[in-house]
């Protein structure tokens, strides 16, 4: 039965003159519709971490700033993690390697908007089994239009079916320290 | 970047491809995923979801408008993503509305799809559409196409709410008797 759904994934099909007649008048800006469970996340999250030195003050961003503690128990340096929702990986398969796209969701926000160069400081490659097929980093790449390309090889790795997942990101600006970026990222991929 | 030159890097699998289709489309495929999901992560993934779909497709498929294109695809994943979750009763908005509104042009038994495919159906509403004033066919196209909300609708044609309103209930009538005239309803 045509239920009224369908009929509108139908309504998708119409002449592509009348789809282009009727955008002339559209204004693109992006809207913002937050669900109320994802701010209560964030809200928990933000008063039950531990260790928390500084919370991104802009309120939308769920990372967090966090001492990385040398042995002698003294803070070395500062992360940034649980960037999950603030940072988009998209990968497509090309030749032999996987074309990683990176971008800043938040590009306006600190850390974002301090950062020129991006990389990724940790994946790993994974097969069907969880063994680790390959890991590694990739060099930090220059941030353009909030986006960066990477090319992760997949040379000498068989055919099949496999993860990517990516623990550690790192960003870096002219002349400072780069920060290291936690994130829990993982996308199946087949390798053909 | 000119969208021959878009999909000449498609072509020969540059990835500056994603990047250039991104800079000047990626406002427009926000804009389309945003009005059926009103989700900003929800529509950033469509969106995302769409450039691998091209890279997937072109080539070999050589799509004539780029534009209308990726919006296609696009839309049709919004709606996939809002009918799995709107099972969870996690949308509301426009597209809800929209479906609703749709509904008065479709009898509650019938089974069009046992007579008709989607191609001919979509033919009719071609023929539908191609006989309808302009200013209307803009609207209802803008309502059941980009999901718009009838403020925006009203805001961007210079009309008020009500008769935008009225525009979309005559235009919904005259599309069910055109179904029940071609035979389909």
């Amino acid at each position: 039965m045509m239920r009224s759904g369908k009929l509108l994934k139908v309504f998708g099909e119409i002449d592509e003159k009348y789809i282009m007649e009727a955008e002339t008048k559209m204004k693109y800006k992006k809207k913002f519709y937050k669900k109320p469970i994802t701010l209560a996340a964030v809200l928990v999250l933000c008063v039950s971490v531990s260790g928390v030195i500084a919370i991104a003050k802009t309120g939308m961003l769920e990372g967090y700033f966090k001492d990385i503690i040398g042995k002698g128990g003294a803070a070395v340096g500062t992360s940034y993690e649980n960037t999950t929702n603030e940072v988009n990986i998209n990968i497509v398969e090309a030749d032999d390697k996987l074309i990683a796209q990176v971008e800043m969701l938040y590009p306006d926000q600190v850390p974002y908007s301090e950062l020129e160069e991006f990389g990724i400081e940790s994946y790993k490659i994974v097969d069907e089994k969880g063994r680790i097929i390959k890991k590694g980093s990739v060099s930090m790449e220059r941030i353009e239009n909030r986006k960066v390309l990477f090319n992760i090889p997949l040379d000498g790795i068989p055919k099949g079916n496999y993860k990517l997942i990516v623990s550690k990101m790192v960003g870096g600006k002219k002349a400072d320290q780069p920060l290291s970026i936690g994130i829990d990222w993982e996308c199946e991929f087949t390798k053909e | 970047m000119d969208d021959k030159s878009i999909l000449d890097l498609f072509n020969r699998r540059s990835e500056t491809a994603i990047t250039a289709t991104a800079d000047k489309y990626g406002k427009y495929l926000s804009g389309i995923a945003c009005n059926i999901l009103h989700d900003e992560r929800d529509s950033d993934e469509c969106v995302n979801d769409t450039y691998l779909r091209v890279w997937n497709a072109i080539p070999p498929h050589k799509p004539e408008n780029l534009k209308t294109f990726l919006g296609k695809i696009v839309r049709n994943l919004a709606l996939d993503k809002y009918k799995y979750y709107s099972r969870e009763k996690r949308y509301a908005g426009q597209t809800k509305k929209a479906v609703e509104e749709l509904e008065e042009c479709l009898p509650s038994n019938n089974c069009i799809e046992q007579i008709i495919s989607d191609k001919e159906f979509a033919d009719i509403l071609n023929l539908f559409l191609g006989n309808l004033p302009q200013l209307k066919r803009k609207i209802f196209v803008r309502r059941y196409w980009y999901l718009s909300s009838i403020s925006e609708i009203a805001k961007d044609y210079s009309i008020s709410e009500s008769n935008a309103k009225i525009i979309l209930f005559r235009t919904r009538n005259e599309l069910k008797l055109f179904l029940e005239k071609e035979g389909v309803i």
